[in-house]
């Protein structure tokens, strides 16, 4: 077998590259393929997912509801109405909650002349409101009114007045009020009293 | 992978992929379907000996550990397979090589016919002169079973040779 051997010897000789390719060469060509294996690793992942209705998902993502946008200004005044001599309306400290269809309160102080200011996301809300030394405001106990610029009628035909009960200033509004995009002023929370 | 390597592994390994780039893809072109399968298993050895010198430079031959890791590369056909097709894409069609000399029996051709087994365990029992455990140890199969393989392929060999001999 000595003949094989030198057979072999020869041929592996004759087998040998007569250059080689630098092993700096070498070692990036590796890296870019490791590179490009993730990439293609993803490339594919997205493709089965993509044959797997993924589109679809994404078509229900984007039609669902978004998320609450940011908030848009609302001002006002909480003023109160009525009373013994016939005291014409006047702004008066309190606190006035703005409910949104979803039931989230937002709530923000008026100053001793009734005026407030917040911010709150465009949509329909409930604005309620308590008088100052009051306590804590009840939607059905409190009243609440549409900014001028909505038209609602008159404040009598707007207004339901809740059964007597308590010496709070009762009233409640027939329609919520609308924040658009643009924001609203001259939001207006009436406080009844007898 | 070992492209994070401290430069001192680099230029180690950079070292000894200069001093035996040649030798080794000469004998695994014993085994391999061509030379640039070789080349490619010789390549793919040498990437994986970055991440293992370490424990590669404590051996006796760092280079048998190369022709080791790329005989088993070779063993798998399908990454041959695969390593063949990137070979083409990456360095077009082999290179045109003289044609052999008409006196000269043609073993590669003969070897190619045989299963890559049998071609593992010639070349390396009969070039390298490796005994048959440190055979069975390296490719990780019976001493039986290189020892069969080396039976086998010497008979079918000496038939092919022989017929190599009679056209030539």
């Amino acid at each position: 077998m000595s003949e094989l051997k030198e057979l072999l010897a020869a041929e592996a000789a004759r087998q040998q590259p007569t250059h080689q390719p630098p092993f700096a060469d070498l070692v990036r060509s590796r890296r870019r393929r490791d590179r490009r294996a993730p990439l293609l690793a993803g490339a594919l992942i997205a493709l089965a997912l993509t044959a797997a209705g993924v589109p679809a998902l994404m078509r229900q993502e984007r039609t669902a509801p978004s998320a609450p946008s940011a908030g848009v200004p609302v001002t006002g005044t909480l003023l109160q109405v009525g009373g013994p001599g016939g005291i014409p309306p006047r702004g008066i400290a309190g606190t006035v909650h703005f409910q949104a269809t979803d039931g989230t309160v937002t709530e923000v102080l008026a100053k001793i002349d009734g005026r407030f200011s917040l911010s709150v996301p465009p949509g329909r809300y409930v604005a309620t409101g308590t008088p100052r030394g009051h306590g804590t405001s009840n939607p059905s106990s409190v009243f609440v009114s549409n900014p001028p610029e909505v038209p609602t009628g008159n404040s009598s035909g707007a207004v339901t007045t809740i059964p007597d009960g308590a010496r709070l200033p009762v009233c409640e509004a027939d329609a919520p009020i609308t924040v658009s995009s643009g924001g609203l002023d001259d939001v207006q929370v009436i406080c009844q009293v007898r | 992978m070992g492209m994070g390597k401290p430069p001192a592994v680099l230029d180690a390994v950079a070292d000894l992929y200069s001093a035996c780039y040649g030798r080794l893809v000469g004998t695994v072109a014993l085994v391999a379907e061509s030379r640039a399968d070789a080349e490619e298993l010789v390549q793919e050895a040498f990437v994986r000996l970055l991440g293992r010198w370490h424990h590669v430079s404590r051996l006796e031959s760092p280079e048998a550990w190369v022709r080791t890791v790329a005989f088993r590369l070779a063993s798998n056909r399908r990454r041959k397979a695969r390593n063949a097709l990137r070979a083409l894409l990456r360095h077009g069609p082999a290179p045109d090589e003289p044609p052999p000399s008409t006196d000269r029996v043609d073993l590669t051709q003969a070897l190619r016919q045989l299963p890559v087994g049998q071609r593992q365990a010639v070349v390396m029992h009969h070039l390298l002169g490796l005994p048959v455990a440190e055979i069975a140890d390296a490719l990780s199969v019976a001493p039986g079973t290189v020892k069969s393989r080396l039976s086998r392929a010497r008979d079918a060999l000496a038939g092919l040779l022989r017929e190599e001999t009679h056209h030539v």
